[in-house]
This record gives C-alpha cells, structure tokens and sequence, in this order.
C-alpha cells in the first residue's frame, strides 16, 4: 500500500489542561475524500488547526507527505469557516483568491503577477465566480463567499484541502452545488471535510470519521451505529439518511460527464 | 492667512505637520479601523501621556520621552495578550490610565512651577518646532515604506491572520509591527491634536472615504485626501478665530464626517 498523504499518530490536545482530542490515529490516502463528523465541541476545528500547524499538539506525531508540519502544510489548502472573518473588510473576490499566490518568499514591494491574475481568473471560471470578480467580500452570498474561499484555497495548488464546515448555514441548493465541486476536485487531490451536516456524509464522501475527543475510524463508510451513537452521546438515525441517497452512490466511478 | 503663511515659520511649520499627520492618519488610520484596534491606539496614545511627564521631570525633549513610553506600551501589549488570557480591553483600560498617572506623578516631583501641559493633551499646531518637523518627517516617512513595501502582505495579515499564516506569512511580525507603526503614528500626532484627541483624527478621515469605495488601497488614498483638507481647513479656522488648533480640527472633521454620513444614507435610500 502506497504511503499516506496524512499520517496522524497517538496525538494529544488539550487547551488549559482541559483535553480537546485524545489519542488520535489515521492515516489518509491520496485522492481519499474523507469527512470528519462529530458535535460541536468535539475537535474537529483543532484537529484542522493542528494539521496546519496553527495550535501546537501535546504530543503525537503528524506527517504531511511524509514531512513534518512545517514543511508539508505548503502542501495544504485551507478553506476556514466563513463565520470566522471580518465580512466588511474592504477587499473584492479577486484579491482575497490572489491572497492564496501569496507566500513567505514574496518579498519587498511585491506585486501579484500576470501569471497570478491568470490563475485567480482560471479559478473563478472554474468555480463560476468570475462575474463576481470586482465585487467586495460582504456583498456575497453564503455559497458565493464559500466558494471565494475555496478558490483561495486553490489559488496555492494544495495536494491537500481541508475545509471546516463548508455547508454551515447553506441551502440545499449551494450545499450540493458546493459539494459537487469539491467532488470534481477530488480527482486531483485529497479533501478532509469536517462538517456536523450529516444529510450529504454517506453519498458524497468516500470515507467518514466520527470524532468527539476521541477518533472512531475503520477506513471507507463502515461506521457502526454503535460508533455514532457513542461519539453523539444519543442515537442517531445514519441509515435513513443513506438510502435515498444510494442511487447517487452507485454513478461514481461511472460516467463523469462533467 | 496665505501672506502670514510665508511670513511666519510657525505657521509654515503648522501647515507641514497637518500634511504629514494626514499621511499617516490615512495609512494607519484606516489600518485600525478596519483591525477594530481603534481603542487600542487610544490606550497607547494616553500612555505616552507618561512619557511626556518623564521627558519634562528628566529634561529632556517630551517628544522622545513620549515615544519610548508609546513604543513599550505597544510591545507590551502584544506581549501580554498573546501569553496570557487577559482580554485586551481590560489590559487598554488599564495601561491607558496608568499611562496618565506616571505622567501627572512625574510632573508632581518637579520642582517649581509645573510645564503647562495642555498642549500636549489637547494639541497646539501653533506652537510646533523645527525639531517637531524634523522627528515627525522621519516618522512619516518609515511609517509610508513600511506599509508601501510590504502592501500586500499587510492586506493579506489584516483580512485574515490565519490563512495568512497557514501561506506562511509570520504573523507574529506583522502583529508587532503593526503595534509598533500605531506608536509612532500616536508621536507624529501628539503635537497636531494631542494625547486626548488623536482617535478622532485616526477614525474619522477613514470613515468618511469608506463611504464612497470598498478598496482598502482608495480608502487609505481618499482618507489622506481629507485629512489633509480639513486639517488644513480646521487650522485656518483656528488661525482666523484664535481657537485652539486640536479642538478646531477635530470637531470640522467629526461635523462633517457625520454630515457625510447622513447625506450619502439618504442618497442611497
């Protein structure tokens, strides 16, 4: 078997002594589209943010690629809750994907290239944005905003994208629209969602983790009601939501006509 | 007011500083607006009020007394706030009255009359040296390279410090440095509008040019623009008055901020 992509080993954290994620283990693999389910509270955001290197672990080992944070989260995309920010910042939909060409090798005085604009432009007509191009950040909708953040995401040619809570406080409509994206981009890279949104887990993601504090992970969808049960702390009807969705599940790998 | 202009120096010095105070208070201004650290420039701005007191009781220029108590504040705060989980209104409230206090209790252990301090809590625009112009240029000047070399990193910081440091961006430099050009905004100000009045000269230019643009770089280039207007407008005002320069500035440039406001509301609705 190949090497994983990321290799999460017997970590540790805790904020103020208080433990956030205990004893952490998985291994994700190239082109692997994986979500991480779990309450709220439970870790899924620190989890992200450890991968980046954003909070620190107690302990544990993560590989990116084989290297060590540092190094690897050049690798990874990052597309954060868009509850996060500062929405009024005078800033339009062009610059903040041109964000994402930015790095620490840019220097004084720098100016985005012709080959940056090109590639913030291929983005947006990928993502169907580009008409919104000139348009400030806090005059989007939620799925045009979620979409700009991918686009950012992806304006640093990630291996990786890991997106927290892409669907929160979406209609169905841009909650599809949004997944069929990153269904599309799937087949270049590897996508670690974290999500409370249950409805779309069993059809478009090929692998799902519950994480409350504690990893439950057997590799694909096999996730025992047991597991979900335990990591919600009350039972919770996965199987209904799996069914009318399985005819969806059965075009992968068959005709990509898009 | 255009002869006294090349008559006095004085008057000549007044106009120069009002320019650059415009500069800096469009470039950082706008930075602390859109960073909601407008209070937390206030809180720097009072503790310098300490080092004015320092610089009077060990004889030396204010100014430079001023600025050392300016830039450790600032370093301070960062400091603190990034180790501890005090919140940072907390910590402004209190440095920015601790701040005063040294400055009173300096002032107290002179012997014989004290200074009179008011233009350095009020402003005298009037009343600005050759020295003043000499420290405010410097100032001006690195603040402008600072923010111009390092633009689109600063954009990228100040919308978000996150993904700016997940692209590798060391945001803990850009915090710092941040802090520290607030210092040295709040000492090139001292002199224009005083300790007591400078947010309103950092907020107000700002907000004005956010009405008409939602670019980050027309709005720092529009709130210099009317810095300059109506620092210079608010200066001839107390030159043709005799009022006090800080007092004239501000309340012209707050009255007409919310005039502003309230006409382009009613244009838009």
């Amino acid at each position: 078997m190949e090497d994983p992509v990321i290799e999460i080993k017997n970590l540790y954290v805790s904020y103020n002594e208080i433990p956030v994620l205990e004893n952490i283990n998985i291994s994700i693999y190239k082109n692997q589209f994986l979500a991480i389910i779990g309450p709220n509270g439970g870790g899924k955001t620190t989890l992200l943010k450890v991968i980046l290197g954003i909070v620190s672990p107690n302990k544990g080992q993560i590989k990116i690629d084989g290297h060590n944070i540092d190094q690897g989260r050049k690798l990874v995309g990052y597309v954060p809750q868009i509850s996060d920010f500062n929405k009024s910042f005078p800033i339009n939909v062009q610059d903040v994907i041109l964000m994402g060409r930015l790095s620490d090798q840019k220097g004084l005085f720098h100016n985005y290239s012709k080959k940056d604009y090109l590639a913030a432009e291929n983005i947006m007509k990928q993502l169907d944005i580009l008409n919104l191009k000139n348009r400030q950040i806090g005059k989007l909708s939620g799925g045009q905003l979620q979409r700009v953040l991918v686009g950012r995401a992806l304006a640093s040619n990630p291996e990786i994208l890991l997106l927290d809570e892409p669907t929160a406080s979406l209609d169905a409509e841009s909650r599809n629209n949004i997944y069929n994206i990153l269904k599309e981009l799937n087949d270049e890279m590897t996508i670690l969602v974290v999500t409370h949104d249950l409805t779309a887990v069993s059809s478009y993601f090929d692998s799902i983790a519950c994480l409350n504090k504690n990893m439950h992970y057997h590799g694909g969808k096999n996730l025992s009601k047991e597991d979900v049960n335990q990591v919600y702390g009350c039972p919770v009807d996965l199987i209904a939501h799996g069914i009318p969705h399985r005819v969806l599940g059965e075009h992968e790998g068959g005709s990509k006509n898009d | 007011m255009i002869e006294a202009l090349f008559k006095y120096n004085f008057l000549q010095n007044a106009v120069y500083s009002a320019l650059m105070a415009s500069v800096v208070c469009g470039i950082i201004g706008t930075i602390i607006v859109e960073k909601k650290l407008v209070m937390m420039s206030g809180g720097i701005a009072h503790t310098s009020f300490g080092g004015v007191g320092l610089g009077y009781y060990l004889n030396i220029e204010p100014i430079f007394g001023a600025m050392f108590f300016a830039l450790l504040s600032s370093v301070a705060i960062v400091t603190i706030r990034r180790k501890t989980e005090v919140d940072s209104d907390t910590l402004i409230g209190i440095m920015w009255a601790m701040g005063m206090s040294l400055g009173i209790l300096f002032i107290s252990f002179m012997k014989g009359y004290p200074p009179d301090m008011s233009s350095y809590l009020f402003g005298d625009i009037l009343t600005v040296t050759n020295l003043d112009i000499k420290v405010m240029l410097v100032l001006v000047i690195f603040v402008v390279i600072a923010i111009t070399a390092l633009f689109n990193q600063w954009k990228a910081y100040l919308f978000d410090e996150e993904f700016s440091y997940v692209r590798g961006l060391n945001t803990n430099f850009y915090e710092y440095f941040l802090f520290i050009l607030i210092a040295l905004t709040v000492i090139v100000l001292i002199r224009v509008t005083g300790i007591i009045l400078i947010i309103a000269l950092l907020t107000a230019p700002p907000a004005m040019a956010r009405l008409f643009t939602y670019n980050f770089k027309k709005i720092i280039i529009l709130a210099i623009i009317f810095g300059m207007i109506f620092s210079i407008l608010g200066l001839w005002l107390s030159y043709l008055f005799n009022i006090p320069s800080g007092a004239s500035i501000i309340l012209l440039i707050g009255s007409t901020y919310f005039l502003m406001a309230t006409i382009v509301q009613k244009v838009k609705t």
